[in-house]
């Protein structure tokens, strides 16, 4: 039985269904998990772009 | 993990390469001035179509120009500028090589002067977006593998251990767009400027509206919210609001966006496991998009009053309104009722607009503001001109899009009506379209006072650089190397020692609970890179793989032939005049359409169509059941002059296609690159051209006999006049369209040698 035959028997018809129960799971787990970061260290990174990485140090090369 | 700090003397100094970001500045505003000039031409030309006045300049030639270039020309040259500019800033590194900026930049420039040429001779591959033939296709590939090579390059000389946000984005969209570009692009060439996709029908529609909506989102979206993240905390001078919801901004767009593709396909000959699925993902995007426009809108926390007198400020305001809007209205209309009624109208151009002028537009031009003074060290020459932009290109929008809105809705209404007796209110379809010309003329002011903003741009643009000091060297930065990558410790529980084996993944719960393994990651592009490919590609193979797997699918019609030699040439004909823009070939199962057009179409009557022609808006009606509906002088009367046959037709005349002489030797080789995608042309492969001459002599008797029915001569005149010229190979095309279901079934001996398995794979005729 090749792939094409597996795949043409497979119902298909709850697949939208169970990826959306899937990705919602997903979402909340990645949310929550996100929402357990440290603070200090979201801090230090949201303020890369305004470090100092972008002054000038005053000379010419 | 707290940042490391390198010792105090262990400074590097360096300096950062902003040649190539001025260049690539001055030709986005260039380019953008340019595609939205053509723009303008394609709107006027909608309003009168005496505007289109050579057929190089036609609406279907130069709507794709119009597309391509704002999208690829300016977009394009946005995003290269904001990421050069921003990557050597949050990396602390100067580009990993100048050389491959300079390729990058010119060689991008290259590639839209070919399209800019290629596209008004009529050279298309007849899908938007990815018009542009294959060896343009093969720059495309190559310099973006330079630039992904130049990103790369510098992140692995950084001196910033951590990938901020914006780097992310960058770095979703650099990968995703290759594949995307790759996949869709995949084809058989019959000839240097001419090629035919390896998908067909169904799959062909499947995959590129994989590429078509994801080109927005990983071309138009995913990387000006990486400019969003940089420019618009160093313009407010604040940190993004929440770094947390960054992080599910990222990484739910990255996972959904890729699924949501098959909304452009709503009650099409698509399986309906597919549309749905797209529906849904589009529907989830909701969040993560509005999560973002929050984070955007919230950065400006404490700095409100600035926007009042900063017009970069107030660009990426509206920008970031324009990204809540069109990421709420993209679901909307990816719900099957709403789609029913948007679909093939004006509602989609104003939804595509207010992305496009709102979001792409006024965050690129915000960036170019707060960029100037900065690239060329002196003070924008004049802030009040800026000022004058924002105010006139708000209001461009908000014409452009209230206008089309409606026109859209209009449509789309009339469209549906009945009247009391059942039948059709507006059965000629030009019926729909007159109503709209107000609408059209009011987008194409709307659209001038956007272009007058953006000359504005353009003007303060050079008088600023006209005005840079002379002779500075560039500056020198300081920042120590990057520091070791520090791995965070395990979970010290004291729960866990002495556990059997079996309650393991219980404490791994907790190490993933505590996402430091996230931060790690952000400190390791290559990981960080592979799991935004295995995002992208598992998604895409979720969907790919049963669409082209499933053989109910695609349910083989008997009676569905490849097309004959001379109407295979009259339909690449329809691809190069851009017919596709205005014209949809897929009646959708819906009264309305099916009593206006006939029966709905089915998946199976599309499996020899290379590339699929379903389109995605009807200017003019759909044409899929056009075959055999008027007769060969109608056509031929039509395509030389439109509004002669239909009064108020929009259409532009063709009569070019009655003095342009057929290329028969040349259809031999389009044959044959149709056999090789296992097209079963049996006697055809080897007498093409003399098959095409002989169904052409039949066209043009019939044509002859119409135009003088009594008079000899004259037929023969005209018999001569039409035998062998481009309108009789496409009326020969627009005769078949949409027949074969309704024929008997072939005998098996019709074409010899045939192989096919589509042939094999028969459910019996059409019902």
């Amino acid at each position: 039985m090749s792939l094409t035959d597996i795949m043409s028997h497979a119902d298909l018809s709850l697949y939208p269904k169970v990826s959306l129960v899937l990705f919602l799971a997903v979402f909340a787990a990645v949310a929550w998990r996100v929402s357990r970061r440290d603070a200090a260290e979201d801090a230090h990174d949201a303020n890369l772009p305004l470090s100092g990485a972008d002054r000038s140090a005053g000379a010419d090369l | 993990m707290s940042a490391p700090q390198a010792p105090a003397g262990a400074l590097e100094r360096f300096s950062y390469d902003d040649a190539p970001v001025r260049a690539f500045l001055l030709a986005t505003i260039v380019w953008g001035v340019v595609g939205m000039l053509v723009g303008l031409i394609v709107a006027i030309q909608l309003a009168d179509p005496s505007f289109n006045l050579l057929p190089e300049l036609s609406f279907g030639r130069l709507r794709p120009l119009h597309t391509n270039a704002v999208i690829f020309a300016f977009a394009g040259n946005a995003f290269f500028t904001g990421c050069y500019y921003s990557m050597q800033r949050l990396l602390k590194a100067q580009t990993f090589s100048k050389a491959m900026s300079w390729f990058h930049f010119w060689g991008w420039q290259a590639i839209i002067a070919s399209a800019a040429i290629t596209l008004p001779l009529g050279f298309t591959q007849g899908k938007e977006y990815a018009e542009l033939e294959w060896p343009i296709d093969i720059a495309i590939t190559v310099v973006w593998v330079v630039f992904a090579i130049n990103v790369f390059g510098t992140i692995k000389n950084r001196r910033e251990r951590h990938l901020y946000v914006a780097i992310w984005f960058y770095i979703a969209s650099i990968v995703t767009v290759a594949i995307l570009h790759i996949f869709n692009n995949l084809v058989v060439p019959a000839g240097l400027f001419k090629s035919y996709s390896i998908y067909a029908g169904v799959q062909d529609a499947f995959m590129q509206w994989w590429y078509g909506h994801n080109a927005v989102a990983f071309f138009l979206t995913t990387p000006f919210l990486g400019l969003m993240y940089y420019f618009l905390p160093k313009a407010a001078d604040r940190p993004v609001f929440s770094y947390k919801l960054s992080i599910l901004h990222f990484w739910s767009l990255v996972f959904i966006y890729i699924w949501a593709g098959p909304h452009h396909l709503h009650y099409t000959a698509l399986p309906e496991w597919a549309a749905t699925l797209g529906m849904l993902f589009s529907v989830m995007l909701w969040m993560p998009s509005w999560g973002g426009m929050i984070n955007g809108l919230l950065t400006l926390r404490g700095a409100w009053s600035k926007v009042t007198t900063d017009p970069v400020l107030k660009f990426f305001v509206v920008a970031i309104t324009f990204y809540g809007m069109s990421t709420f209205e993209g679901p909307l209309m990816s719900i099957k009722t709403v789609n029913a009624l948007s679909h093939y109208t004006d509602w989609t151009i104003a939804h595509v607009h207010g992305g496009a002028l709102g979001w792409v537009g006024f965050m690129t031009f915000g960036m170019a503001y707060w960029l100037m003074p900065r690239l060329f060290r002196t003070e924008l020459w004049s802030p009040k001109l800026a000022e004058a932009h924002f105010w006139i290109g708000t209001f461009g929008i908000l014409l452009y899009i209230v206008a089309i809105y409606a026109a859209g809705l209009t449509q789309g209404l009339m469209w549906r009506a009945f009247d009391s007796t059942g039948r059709l209110a507006y059965p000629d379809f030009v019926e729909t379209v007159t109503p709209l010309i107000p609408f059209y003329w009011a987008r194409a002011v709307g659209g001038s006072l956007y272009i007058v903003g953006a000359l504005f741009c353009l003007l303060n643009l050079v008088m600023t650089w006209m005005s840079a000091p002379k002779s500075t060297g560039p500056e020198v930065f300081e920042a120590p190397p990057m520091a070791p990558l520090v791995i965070p410790a395990e979970h010290p529980s004291p729960w866990r020692k002495g556990r059997p084996a079996v309650t393991e993944p219980f404490f791994n719960l907790g190490r993933f609970a505590e996402a430091g393994w996230h931060r790690l990651w952000e400190a390791l592009p290559a990981r960080f890179t592979v799991f935004v490919v295995i995002s992208v590609v598992v998604a895409s193979l979720f969907e790919i793989i049963p669409t082209f797997l499933i053989k109910s699918n695609v349910p083989t019609i008997t009676s569905v032939q490849p097309y004959t030699p001379l109407e295979l040439y009259g339909r690449d004909i329809y691809i190069a005049e851009g017919c596709y823009n205005c014209h949809s070939q897929m009646v959708r199962p819906l009264v309305a359409e099916t009593e206006r057009y006939g029966e709905y179409s089915k998946p199976g009557e599309f499996v020899y169509d290379y590339p699929f022609q379903w389109g995605s808006r009807r200017i003019g009606p759909d044409l899929h059941r056009v075959g055999g509906k008027y007769s060969d002088l109608w056509h031929l009367e039509h395509l030389e002059a439109p509004a002669k046959v239909t009064p108020d037709s929009i259409m532009p005349a063709y009569g070019h296609l009655s003095t342009q002489a057929v290329d028969f030797e040349g259809i031999q080789a389009r044959v044959d690159a149709m056999a090789m995608l296992n097209v079963p042309y049996g006697e055809a492969i080897k007498r093409a051209p003399e098959m095409a001459r002989e169904q052409a002599d039949q066209v043009a008797q019939r044509l002859a006999a119409d135009i003088a029915p009594g008079d000899e001569a004259k037929r023969a005149e005209a018999f001569e006049r039409y035998r062998d010229k481009d309108v009789v190979a496409l009326i020969a095309y627009l005769q078949r369209l949409g027949t074969d279901i309704s024929k008997p079934p072939p005998p098996k001996t019709t074409a010899p040698g045939a192989t096919d398995a589509r042939s094999k794979q028969t459910e019996g005729g059409a019902k």
